[in-house]
């Protein structure tokens, strides 16, 4: 079945003195998860999104729109990218996100709604 | 239905979904009871009329959807046919699939014993000391998540079971406290199965698999103790006898000496935790069998320890009992009394214990009030034989 993996860190860690340096390593350790998925036969896909700041948010309340500068949640950690993978089980999906490089922050793994599937 | 914990796990197992299985399990029994004769086998009449009945269930959902598998059906249809096939045990599987990190760990347990031991959820709810309408909305999520979330039907591998422990045990723990608690054998005179029996056989298991965990093998050698002492616990006319007046000569001394070893190699860990201590607090109690006394002071001491490790307001009740043992009945009223009287209003032991220490400094009006408010309480039939005959025994 397949998972989502919702990389949700802490922007600012890679800002600031050394930031560079980390995020160089995390997009690092990126893509040599990415070369394992492939080594593992796992069918997966994932994007990197640009930061919280370049969000634009549509909300609906009942038929009325309004538009806001910035992302869904006011939260520390924003959602800063994704994989999505196909594996047999949510532990196999947990040891997966287990390896995504996250300094600080979490990640949520939810499986994807099978297409095609009642209920 | 004595077979329920192993059918419905096997049922689960083989259906991948806690909720049909139970679903399959009723209907099965049901079918059961309104058959003429017995069947010869009753758990694997159940198993395969269990499973028939999901699957017919999911083959009419499927015709619906005109998605029906032709070549599966036929295969299915021949594994029915074989009967009386062997039902694989797979309750262990099924322990741990309950007790997966991903579900909400107040809802693990009680996912556990609603499931394996199918305990109704009136009972779980007051092990856990929550409504019922709120122990169902738990179990009920915890299913979702089991059936949503994508958790594997299958046994963890071993690195992952240490984290799934704690849950394991603390599921066994309750279901005997359920089944200890229930000392003339009503619950599971209701449940149709000999619950005790089921966690004993289900600790030593996991104490089995994994000899290498201290509190595996402390909690088997709790459930032993407890178990060592079924024949003493209710006299001639179907009253509970307590601990310190049963005769230890009923007691079971091969479960006692198993429980002894079992304590003798965890210690080896040299790793302490709140069942290995309670299994000794019950050892103490066991040694009167031999000593013709009980170390209170040990006693003591021990709940001391336990008080530390998983503090609880009936931790600190059986305290106070072995503290009045040790430095008298004013003491214990005394530590009592610092108990929160209104978190304990419902739980009986705590209206027994004042009652008891009432009683031993002269208070017989006050001691009668408190076995009052303990027989308010619903006590099961045993018990309440007991304390109505100590009631009666109040001048």
């Amino acid at each position: 079945m397949q998972f989502m993996l919702m990389i949700n860190e802490d922007e600012s860690a890679y800002a600031g003195e050394g930031g560079a340096a980390l995020l160089e390593a995390t997009l690092a350790g990126h893509m040599k998860l990415a070369e394992d998925l492939v080594a593992a036969g796992v069918p997966f896909s994932g994007e990197r999104l640009k930061p919280a700041a370049t969000a634009t948010t549509l909300r609906f309340d009942h038929g009325a729109e309004s538009l806001h500068d910035g992302p869904f949640a006011e939260t520390h950690e924003e959602l800063g990218g994704f994989y999505i993978i196909d594996v047999a089980s949510l532990d196999e999906a947990l040891a997966w996100a287990r390896r995504i490089p996250v300094p600080k922050g979490g990640i949520e793994v939810r499986p994807v709604w099978p297409m095609g599937a009642e209920g | 239905m004595a077979a329920r914990p192993r059918v419905v796990a096997a049922l689960a197992a083989h259906l991948r979904d806690l909720d049909v299985a139970e679903e399959a399990f009723a209907g099965a029994a049901a079918s059961c009871l309104a058959l003429a004769e017995p069947p010869r086998d009753v758990p694997a009449w159940l198993f395969v009329a269990g499973k028939r009945r999901a699957l017919d269930a999911l083959r009419k959902a499927r015709a619906e959807a005109r998605t029906a598998e032709r070549h599966a059906e036929v295969a299915e249809m021949a594994d029915i046919l074989t009967l009386p096939e062997p039902i694989p045990d797979e309750r262990l599987r099924l322990l741990f699939i309950c007790c997966h990190p991903a579900i909400a760990p107040e809802a693990r347990t009680a996912l556990a014993l609603k499931v394996i031991c199918g305990l109704p959820v009136s009972a779980i709810a007051r092990l856990f000391v929550v409504s019922e309408a709120t122990m169902f909305q738990r179990i009920t999520r915890a299913k979702l998540k089991v059936r949503e979330a994508g958790i594997a039907f299958e046994l963890p591998p071993r690195r992952d079971w240490p984290a799934r422990l704690e849950a394991v045990l603390l599921a066994l723990e309750l279901a005997f406290t359920a089944a200890y608690a229930d000392a003339g054998g009503e619950l599971s005179a209701d449940l149709g199965e000999d619950l005790g029996g089921e966690v004993e056989r289900l600790a030593l298991l996991v104490a089995e698999l994994l000899p290498e965990e201290p509190e595996a093998l402390g909690l088997a050698a709790l459930v032993l103790l407890a178990r060592s002492r079924a024949g003493a616990r209710v006299d001639g006319q179907g009253a509970m006898v307590p601990l310190s007046q049963q005769d230890c000569a009923l007691w079971d001394g091969v479960r006692i000496e198993r429980a002894r070893a079992l304590m003798a190699q965890a210690a080896r860990a040299g790793r302490s935790g709140p069942c290995q201590v309670m299994a000794a607090i019950q050892l103490t109690h066991a040694r009167r069998a031999f000593d013709g006394v009980v170390d209170w002071s040990a006693v003591l001491r021990l709940y001391d320890v336990l008080q530390v490790l998983r503090p609880s307001p009936m931790v600190a009740l059986s305290r106070a009992l072995a503290l009045a043992q040790v430095e008298g009945a004013e003491a214990g009223l005394a530590a009592l009394a610092a108990l929160p009287a209104e978190r304990l209003a419902l739980a009986r032991p705590f209206h027994v214990a004042r009652a008891d220490l009432l009683a031993r400094t002269g208070q017989a009006a006050e001691a009668r009030a408190a076995l009052d408010a303990a027989l308010v309480l619903d006590p099961p039939r045993a018990e309440r034989l007991w304390l109505e005959a100590r009631r009666a025994g109040l001048v």
